[in-house]
């Protein structure tokens, strides 16, 4: 017996086709990002290792325009993924640690905790950073 | 019997790399890329070869570094893998070596440098 030959839309450039895909592949793109912000700082840990010499030229290029300009990027980047991965985190957290909490803990609180901790994180960093680093 | 699946430590991984990418990624962007060399709150000297070199000479700060960049770069395989798998390259065993491979790779890199660091203090 034939199967019946029934249509199938194809795959082709399936991004274009809701703006929530391109969202999608937007969040993923940021992976590409922090992977090179991760060779970035190897690289000036592997030049710290290396010497004076080759820290300074490491720190150079930190410290040169297109640089500044690249990481105002590089944060745009870490800034949305951190918004993003906060925003799916209910979904994430697994079920046998989110039926622990505690009556009236909802999505939205968890996002709203997740939010709260990396404010708070990131000053804590901050002035530790202007403190320690001057 | 099904052979079990590695899925869970990549998964692990780019989770764990994840949340602290989230956590502490943008103010690190921010201090080091941004504020640091324009002196927004820094002094000049900030972040020089010196202070850098007390700083990661601490085991705390030059392999918590170390373990950063690990994680970042399993996050990235992953979410990289799988999303070349939505574009239409096969997530195939060679990709997925080339993926975590490299991963580890750097990885190993970043503890090994981080090991030097330490040492000499």
């Amino acid at each position: 017996m034939n199967q019946p030959r029934t249509y199938t839309r194809g795959m082709q450039r399936w991004w274009l086709r809701r703006p929530s895909y391109r969202f999608y592949l937007l969040r993923e793109g940021t992976s590409v990002v922090i992977a090179l912000y991760g060779l970035f700082l190897l690289a000036g840990m592997a030049a710290l290792a290396v010497g004076p010499g080759a820290f300074e030229t490491w720190r150079g290029l930190l410290f040169s325009p297109l640089s500044w300009l690249l990481h105002l990027v590089v944060l745009a980047a870490f800034t949305f993924h951190a918004w993003t991965w906060f925003k799916v985190l209910p979904l994430t957290v697994p079920p046998v640690k989110t039926r622990r909490f505690p009556r009236g803990f909802t999505d939205a609180t968890l996002n709203r905790v997740a939010l709260w901790a990396w404010g708070v994180v990131s000053l804590v960093i901050l002035v530790a950073a202007m403190r320690g680093l001057q | 019997m099904k052979p079990r699946s590695h899925e869970p430590i990549f998964w692990s991984l780019f989770g764990g790399g994840g949340m602290l990418a989230a956590l502490v990624g943008p103010i690190l962007v921010l201090i080091i890329g941004l504020l640091v060399p324009i002196g927004l709150g820094f002094g000049p000297e900030a972040m020089n070869y010196e202070q850098m070199r007390g700083l990661l000479g601490h085991p705390m700060m030059g392999f918590g570094l170390a373990i950063l960049i690990a994680l970042f770069f399993f996050h990235a395989a992953h979410r990289i893998l799988h999303t070349l798998h939505d574009l239409g390259v096969h997530a195939s065993e060679r990709l997925k070596l080339i993926c975590y491979g490299s991963a580890a790779g750097g990885s190993a890199l970043a503890v090994l440098v981080a090991l030097v660091l330490v040492l000499r203090g």
